[in-house]
C-alpha cells in the first residue's frame, strides 16, 4: 500500500464522513494500523482521527468494553479480575508491534494468523461498528463470517469491542504455536468454558492459522457439552474429532503435523480453561 | 509538500515530508538524526526503534504523518558524550556493545521500559526487549546491563 | 615467547568505540551517504536456471532520473571469484559482473542507478527480459545424477591454481585425505557404524545489511566506503572485475554492523564502483532483507556419510567422512569449507585410519559462503553426534569416551598436514590445550552427575543433558598475513593503524590492549584506526579466526619494534646503555631506578630536540601454525514429546582460547556464537518453492532468536597459554557456534532415546523422529 495523501480529522464520526467521500481511496489509520482492507498495490488516502477518544478500556455490567484504537500493549497492561486479553497480548509479535497495533486494526482485516478474531469468537464478543452515524452491534460470529474488510466500507469503522468479564466457574484457554516468541502463529486455539458442578455447561473452541480463517470447532464443542470436565475423556474426544477438520501446514510445516499439533494444542487450551474455571470455583 | 510538526527530543520542530508515504525513519535520517538505523524495513529487527508518545515503535514502518503533534525521542536525545544515559553507561560497562548497530534501538526500548517499570523483573525485561534483534551478543551482556540498571533503580527507589 | 606479568592484556578494558556506538554517532556506511548519491536497484533473476535470450533496457534507461543501467552488454566480462580469500584463490573464477545466463533465483540480471530509490525500483520493472528456461538443479541428488544439467557450461570459467574443478559434472571443488588404513581400521573394530547426516541453509543476518558507497575523489580514484570484512581483498577483486589498477581504488571500512562471514565477499561493490566511474557521482547500494536472504551468502548445506569403527575399550579405529557440499550457483568458498570439515574437526580425537572425500557441488540454489564456523559447524554435528552413538554402543559415558580420546598438548594429527586451502596443509603439533579442564568444569556446571538414561524417563515433557567437545583453528597458516603500523606522538599516545578489520568484534580494542601491553603503557593511549587500503597496512581481513592470533601478533611485533626505538632514544637522552634500561609505566627507567624519562619526554626529544626522527614501525606477521581453541559444551533441554518442541534450559560453554586478551569481549564472542548456534539448530531454515525460490526471505519468517528466546547461558573461559600467539592468545570467535547442533541432538537422545540426523531440529522434524522411533508416550 502506498499512502498518497492524508487527512486529519477530529472525531471518529468526522473521519467516517471523510471516508465516505473518499470511497475506495480512503483508509482509516489509527496507532500504526489500518482499519480497512488494502493490498500491496493500492494507493490510499489516510484518514487519521484523533485517536485518544477510542483508546479506552472500561468495565460495566459484567462486560469489558474496549475502544478499537486501544493498542495491543494497552490490552497487555490492563489488569482486572476476569480479564484475559493480557494473555493474548503477551504472545502478540513484539513490543513495538504491540505498541503500534490496535485491536480494531487486528480485526478489521483478518489474516489466517490474526490472533484476536480467534479469541473474540471464543469469548462471544460483540463488535460495535459505526455505520451511518450510529453504532451497530455485531456478534462476533456474524462479524467474522466473512472477511470484515469486505463490508467495512462507506465510512464504516469498528468502534469498540465488548467481551464478558469472566466469572467464577468460567475459564479461558489460549495456545499460540510459533517457531520463536515473535513469529507468526502456525496454530492458534482459544477456548472459553463454563463449568457447573464439574460438568461442561458451555464451551467454545476456536482455531486459526493452520485452520485457515478462524473457525469454531462445533463438532468438538457439541461432544463435550454436558460431559464431566475430565482430562482423559477430553483427550479422547479431541483425538477422535480433530480429524473432522482440515488442518493446513503453515510456515513450513506439513498438513500431517498440523493435524497432530491441533489435537495436542486444542486439548492443552481446554485443559488450561478447565483449570482456570475450577480454580475459580474454589 | 506537507509539513508536520512534533516534539523531537524535547524540542518542538517542523518537518517537510518528502511524500505522504514517507516513513518516520526516512524523515529522521533526512534531517540528520542518523542514530536511528535501517535494518530490515519491515518492522522486524528493531534497529529503527524510537519512542513515540512514551511507547516504542518501529520508525521504518511508521508513517511520518502519524507523528504529527506527538512527542518523539531518538537516540540523539539519550545522554551526551560527557554525560551518557545510565542505560548507555551500563551497556558500555558490561561489554554489551559489539557491532553496535542494534544498540541505539535497544537503548530506546530499555528507556521506554524503565520509564514504565523502573525495576522490571526477568520476564518483563524479556517482554519489553523482544522487538530488538541482535546477532552479535547473544543478548547475554545486554540482559545483564539492563538487570543492573533495574537493580540500581530499585535501590534508588528505596 | 616468555610469559610476563600482564597489565593491560587479560583485563576487560571498555571496548573503545562502545560509548559512541551506544549513542548512535554517525559511523556506518549509510551514515556517510551524501544527499546527491545515486541509488542502485538490481533486477534479479526470477528463475533458477535460464539463459537470457534478449534484454531491452531502453525504456528504463530513458526514464527521468535514471543515470545508468548496467547489464552484460555494457560491462567487461571478466571471470572472477567474489569470495575474499588469499590470492590466487583456491576457488573457481566462475562469476561475471553480469552474464547471459542466470543460475539461481536472485542472480544478477541488470542494475539501475537513479536519483532516488523509488525511481530505481520503477526503472528495474521496465527492463524487459526474455528467458530461455533451463532445467534447474535443486538438490544434492539432482546435481550428481548422470546427465544432470550443467550449471557452469561457459568456457571462460577456470581455477587460478591447480585444484580439482569439473564443472561439466557440477563439481566446483574436491578435497580429501587418506591416513593409515581406513578399511583395516573398520575390520579391527568391535563395532562399526555407517550413518547419514544433513544440515541446511542458513543466513548470517547481521543487523546491518550489505551496504556500500562508491565515490570519485579529486584524482578520479574510486573511494569505496563499504561494509566489508575484507577491505584489501575487496579492492583487489573490484580492480580485477572492473579491469582497472588496484592503485585507482581506495576501500574504507568504517564501523560495520556485523558480518559473521557474509561480508567476506565482494557482492555489491563492483556495481556501485562501476556506476560511480561512469557517472562521476556518489553511488549508494544497500541490500533489502529479502536480498540478504536470496542473494546474500549463506551457510553451505552439507550431507555427510559417516563411517566409524570403535573397539570395546573406546579406541577409535577408523573414521570415514564422505561429504557433499551444496555450494549453490557459484563456488566461492566451496573447497575451503569442505577442507575445514576435516582439518578443523578430525584432529580433536585420536584416530589413525582416516578416509575423507568431499566434493562441493553446484546447484541452482542460493550461494554458500563463509559463515562463522566454516564447515566445522556442519561437520561437528555429524562427528559429535557419532561420538555419543559410539559411546553408547560400547557402554561408556559420553564424557569418559571423549576424555580418553581427545588430543593432548604435544600431539599432532595427520589432518593438519593433509588439508590446506588449495594445497597441502601445515603439519603442526598442539601447543596449549585446556580441553581436559573444560570438560571437567563444564560437567560440574551443568550437573552431569545427575544425568540419567532415556529409558528412565517418561511423560510428555522430558529433560535431557547432552554435551560435545569442539575445536577450531586460529588463522590459515602460511597463507594469511596481517600487518600493523604504529607511530608515537609527543604526548605518549600512539597511532595504531591496522588492516585487521573490526566488524563489531572489538578487535580494535584487542589491538590497543596488545600494543599497550607490549609498549608498557595503557590502552587509552592507543588511537586505533582500521581499516583503509590507503592508510593502513595490508591484512587479509576478519576471517578464519585470525584477527587476535595473527593480526594481534603483527601488532605486538610492531609495538616491540617501536619500544626498541623508544629505548634507544631514552638511552641517548639518559646517556646510558640500552641494556641498563627498561620500559615501565609509560616511562623508561634505569634498572637501578635512579633515572627516568617519560614517553612524552622521549617523543618530544625525538620529534623536536636532537637527532630528530619519527618513532614508528611497521611489522607483518604470518603464522606457521593454526593453534586450535578448544571447548566443551553442555546443554540441558526439555522436550515436549507431543509437539516436538525443544526448549533449551541451560547452555554451558567452557572455552580454552588461550589468554583472553579482553575477557568480556571474549565472553561476548562465545555468547553471540552460542545463541546463533541454537537458533541455527532449532528454528533457522530456508524454505524453497518447487522452482527453487526461497519463500521465507524476511526476518518475520526466518526466525532468529530475540532476548525473549534466549536460554540461560553460562560462559567459562578456561585459561591456557599459546606460546605462538600474542601474550598467549588464540582464537575465540568461531568455535562456539559449532556446539548447539550436536549438543542439542545428544541431549534430545538423552531425553527421549531418539536421534535426529537432519538439521534444523524443527518441532515437526523432532515430532516425526519421535513418531517413527515410537518414543513411548
Amino acid at each position: 500500500m502506498k499512502i498518497v495523501d492524508f487527512v486529519s480529522t477530529g472525531s471518529v464520526e468526522q473521519a467516517s464522513t471523510v471516508l465516505k467521500q473518499l470511497g475506495a481511496k480512503g483508509i482509516l489509520m489509527a496507532g500504526g494500523t489500518a482499519f480497512h482492507f488494502f493490498s500491496s498495490e493500492d494507493e490510499k488516502t489516510a484518514v487519521v482521527p484523533d485517536d485518544e477518544q477510542l483508546k479506552f478500556i472500561s468495565e460495566n455490567n459484567g462486560f469489558f468494553e474496549i475502544g478499537s484504537f486501544a493498542s495491543i500493549s494497552d490490552l497487555r497492561e490492563f489488569s482486572n479480575q476476569g480479564w484475559v486479553l493480557d494473555r493474548v497480548a503477551e504472545e502478540f509479535a513484539t513490543q513495538q508491534i504491540r505498541n503500534m497495533s490496535t485491536l480494531g486494526g487486528n480485526i478489521s482485516q483478518v489474516f489466517p494468523w490474526s490472533d484476536f478474531p480467534v479469541v473474540l469468537l471464543a469469548l462471544s464478543a460483540e463488535i460495535n461498528v459505526l455505520e451511518e452515524k450510529e453504532s451497530r452491534a455485531y456478534e462476533a460470529v456474524d462479524f467474522f463470517r466473512q472477511q470484515p474488510g469486505k463490508f467495512l466500507k462507506n465510512g464504516k469503522i469498528v468502534k469498540s469491542v465488548k467481551i464478558p468479564v469472566l466469572e467464577k466457574g468460567e475459564g479461558f484457554g489460549y495456545k499460540k504455536e510459533k517457531r520463536t516468541n515473535a513469529a507468526f502463529s502456525t496454530l492458534t486455539v482459544a477456548v472459553y468454558v463454563k463449568l457447573e458442578k464439574g460438568s461442561i455447561k458451555d464451551i467454545k473452541i476456536v482455531s486459526g492459522a493452520s485452520m485457515g480463517m478462524p473457525k469454531r470447532l462445533g463438532i468438538i464443542e457439541n461432544e463435550l457439552k454436558g460431559k464431566k470436565a475430565d482430562t482423559g475423556m477430553l483427550k479422547e474426544k479431541v483425538k477422535a474429532l480433530a480429524g473432522q477438520y482440515s488442518w493446513k501446514g503453515k510456515e513450513g510445516t506439513t498438513k500431517e503435523y498440523a493435524g497432530c499439533l491441533a489435537q495436542t494444542r486444542i486439548t492443552d487450551a481446554i485443559v488450561e480453561a478447565f483449570n482456570e474455571a475450577e480454580s475459580e470455583v474454589e | 509538500m506537507k509539513k508536520i510538526s512534533f516534539t523531537l527530543n524535547g524540542e518542538e520542530k517542523e518537518f517537510v515530508l518528502d511524500s505522504a508515504d514517507e516513513k518516520l525513519l526516512n524523515l529522521l535520517r533526512r534531517y540528520g538524526y542518523k542514530g536511528t538505523k535501517w535494518g530490515c524495513g519491515e518492522g522486524a529487527c528493531g534497529t529503527c526503534t524510537v519512542i513515540l508518545n512514551g511507547k516504542t515503535v518501529y520508525s521504518c514502518i511508521t508513517y511520518a504523518f502519524l507523528a504529527e503533534g506527538s512527542e518523539i525521542w531518538t537516540i540523539e536525545g539519550m545522554g551526551t558524550r560527557k554525560n551518557p544515559h545510565p542505560i548507555q553507561k551500563a551497556l558500555v560497562k558490561e561489554g554489551a556493545v559489539q557491532c553496535g548497530y542494534c544498540i541505539p534501538g535497544m537503548v530506546l526500548s530499555a528507556k521506554a521500559m524503565f520509564d514504565k517499570i523502573p525495576s522490571p523483573n526477568d520476564l518483563e525485561i524479556r517482554e519489553y526487549m523482544d522487538g530488538n534483534l541482535c546477532r552479535c551478543t547473544g543478548y547475554e551482556k545486554i540482559y545483564t546491563a539492563l538487570k543492573k540498571v533495574a537493580e540500581s533503580n530499585a535501590e534508588g527507589g528505596k | 615467547m616468555e610469559k610476563k606479568k600482564m597489565n593491560v592484556v587479560n583485563t576487560s578494558v571498555e571496548k573503545i568505540d562502545s560509548l559512541y556506538l551506544s549513542q548512535g554517532k554517525s559511523c556506518y556506511v549509510e551514515d556517510f551517504m551524501p544527499d546527491n548519491a545515486l541509488h542502485v536497484k538490481m533486477l534479479w533473476s526470477p528463475h533458477a536456471h535460464a539463459r537470457i535470450k534478449s534484454i531491452d533496457i531502453s525504456e528504463a534507461e530513458n526514464m527521468d532520473g535514471v543515470r545508468g543501467v548496467l547489464y552484460y552488454g555494457n560491462v567487461p566480462r571478466i571471470p572472477h571469484c567474489t569470495a575474499g580469500q588469499g590470492y590466487p584463490e583456491p576457488s573457481p573464477y566462475d562469476t561475471y559482473m553480469f552474464d547471459t545466463k542466470v543460475r539461481y533465483v536472485g542472480d544478477r540480471v541488470a542494475a539501475v542507478a537513479a536519483e532516488t530509490e523509488e525511481i530505481a525500483e520503477k526503472a528495474v520493472k521496465k527492463i524487459k527480459v526474455e528467458y530461455e528456461l533451463l532445467e534447474p538443479v535443486l538438490s544434492f541428488d539432482d546435481a550428481l545424477k548422470e546427465n544432470a544439467p550443467v550449471i557452469h557450461d561457459e568456457e571462460e570459467s577456470f581455477v587460478p591454481i591447480p585444484i580439482p574443478y569439473e564443472p561439466e559434472k557440477n563439481i566446483a571443488a574436491r578435497v580429501g585425505m587418506e591416513a593409515g588404513d581406513f578399511k583395516q581400521g573398520l575390520k579391527d573394530a568391535d563395532f562399526t557404524f555407517d550413518e547419514m547426516f544433513e544440515t541446511g541453509y542458513a543466513q548470517h543476518t547481521p543487523m546491518e545489511p550489505y551496504v556500500t558507497l562508491a565515490q570519485i575523489d579529486n584524482f578520479g580514484r574510486i573511494v569505496i566506503t563499504t561494509s566489508t570484512q575484507v577491505p584489501f581483498h575487496c579492492r583487489r577483486i573490484v580492480a580485477n572485475t572492473l579491469d582497472i589498477p588496484v592503485g585507482r581504488i581506495r576501500v574504507i571500512k568504517p564501523r560495520i554492523g556485523g558480518g559473521f562471514g557474509c561480508k567476506q565477499e565482494m557482492l555489491i561493490e563492483d556495481v556501485a564502483a562501476m556506476f560511480s566511474l561512469r557517472t562521476d557521482m556518489p553511488v549508494f547500494f544497500r541490500f533489502t532483507r529479502e536480498e540478504m536472504f536470496k542473494t546474500g551468502r549463506t551457510r553451505h548445506p552439507i550431507r555427510f556419510r559417516m563411517q566409524y569403527g570403535v573397539k570395546k575399550n573406546g579406541e577409535i579405529t577408523a573414521l570415514g567422512m564422505d561429504a557433499v557440499n551444496n555450494t549453490g550457483a557459484y563456488g566461492g568458498h566451496g573447497l575451503t569449507v569442505m577442507s575445514c570439515c576435516g582439518s578443523k574437526v578430525f584432529p580433536l580425537y585420536h584416530v589413525n585410519n582416516i578416509h575423507f572425500d568431499a566434493k562441493a557441488i553446484y546447484t541452482n540454489l542460493p550461494v554458500g559462503g563463509a559463515y562463522r564456523g566454516f564447515g566445522a559447524t556442519q561437520a561437528f554435528f555429524a562427528v559429535e553426534s557419532m561420538m555419543d552413538v559410539m559411546a553408547e554402543a560400547i557402554g561408556m559415558d559420553p564424557v569418559e569416551f571423549r576424555k580418553i580420546n581427545h588430543i593432548r598438548s604435544g600431539e599432532s594429527h595427520p589432518a593438519f598436514a593433509a588439508l590446506g586451502e588449495g594445497k597441502d596443509g601445515t603439519p603442526m603439533s598442539i601447543g596449549s590445550n585446556a580441553l581436559a579442564e573444560c570438560i571437567e568444569i563444564g560437567a560440574k556446571e551443568i550437573g552431569w552427575h545427575r544425568r540419567t538414561g532415556h529409558k528412565e524417563k517418561s511423560g510428555r515433557y522430558r529433560r535431557g543433558i547432552g554435551m560435545c567437545c569442539l575445536m577450531q583453528g586460529s588463522s590459515v597458516p602460511e597463507i594469511d598475513m596481517g600487518a600493523a603500523s604504529i607511530k608515537m606522538n609527543e604526548d605518549g599516545s600512539f597511532n595504531v593503524h591496522v588492516g585487521a578489520t573490526d566488524l563489531g568484534t572489538g578487535s580494535d580494542t584487542v589491538m590497543a590492549q596488545i600494543a599497550a601491553e607490549e609498549l608498557e603503557t595503557t590502552a587509552d593511549k592507543m588511537i586505533v584506526y582500521s581499516s583503509d587500503t590507503d592508510m593502513t597496512p595490508f591484512d587479509v581481513g576478519a576471517y578464519a579466526s585470525s584477527t587476535t592470533y595473527l593480526s594481534g601478533e603483527a601488532c605486538r611485533k610492531t609495538a616491540a619494534k617501536v619500544k626498541q626505538q623508544i629505548l634507544n632514544t631514552a638511552a641517548e637522552m639518559l646517556n646510558s646503555d640500552i641494556n641498563e634500561l627498561e620500559a615501565i609505566g609509560a616511562s623508561v627507567v634505569t634498572k637501578d631506578g635512579k633515572e627516568k624519562v617519560t614517553y612524552s619526554e622521549i617523543s618530544h626529544y625525538s620529534l623536536y630536540e636532537n637527532n630528530q626522527y619519527q618513532i614508528a614501525a611497521v611489522e607483518s606477521h604470518i603464522t606457521h601454525k593454526s593453534p586450535p581453541p578448544f571447548a566443551a559444551h553442555y546443554i540441558e533441554i526439555e522436550v515436549d514429546t507431543y509437539t516436538g518442541e525443544i526448549k533449551v534450559l541451560k547452555y554451558v560453554s567452557a572455552v580454552d582460547c588461550g589468554t583472553a586478551i579482553n575477557p568480556a569481549l571474549a565472553e561476548g564472542q562465545v555468547e553471540g556464537a552460542v545463541l546463533n548456534g541454537i537458533s541455527y539448530a532449532l528454528t533457522e531454515e530456508y524454505r524453497f518453492s518447487e522452482k527453487g525460490k526461497m519463500t521465507n526471505p524476511s526476518l518475520k519468517t526466518y526466525n532468529i532468536f530475540s532476548l525473549r528466546d534466549k536460554p540461560e547461558m553460562k560462559t567459562i573461559l578456561v585459561p591456557s597459554y599459546e606460546d605462538t600467539g600474542p601474550f598467549g592468545a588464540k582464537s575465540v570467535s568461531e568455535i562456539c557456534i559449532n556446539g548447539a547442533m550436536p549438543g542439542i541432538a545428544n541431549a534430545l537422545y538423552n531425553a527421549t532415546g531418539v536421534r535426529v540426523y537432519k538439521a534444523p531440529f524443527t518441532k515437526e522434524r523432532v515430532w516425526k523422529a519421535l513418531q517413527e522411533k515410537k518414543c513411548d508416550f
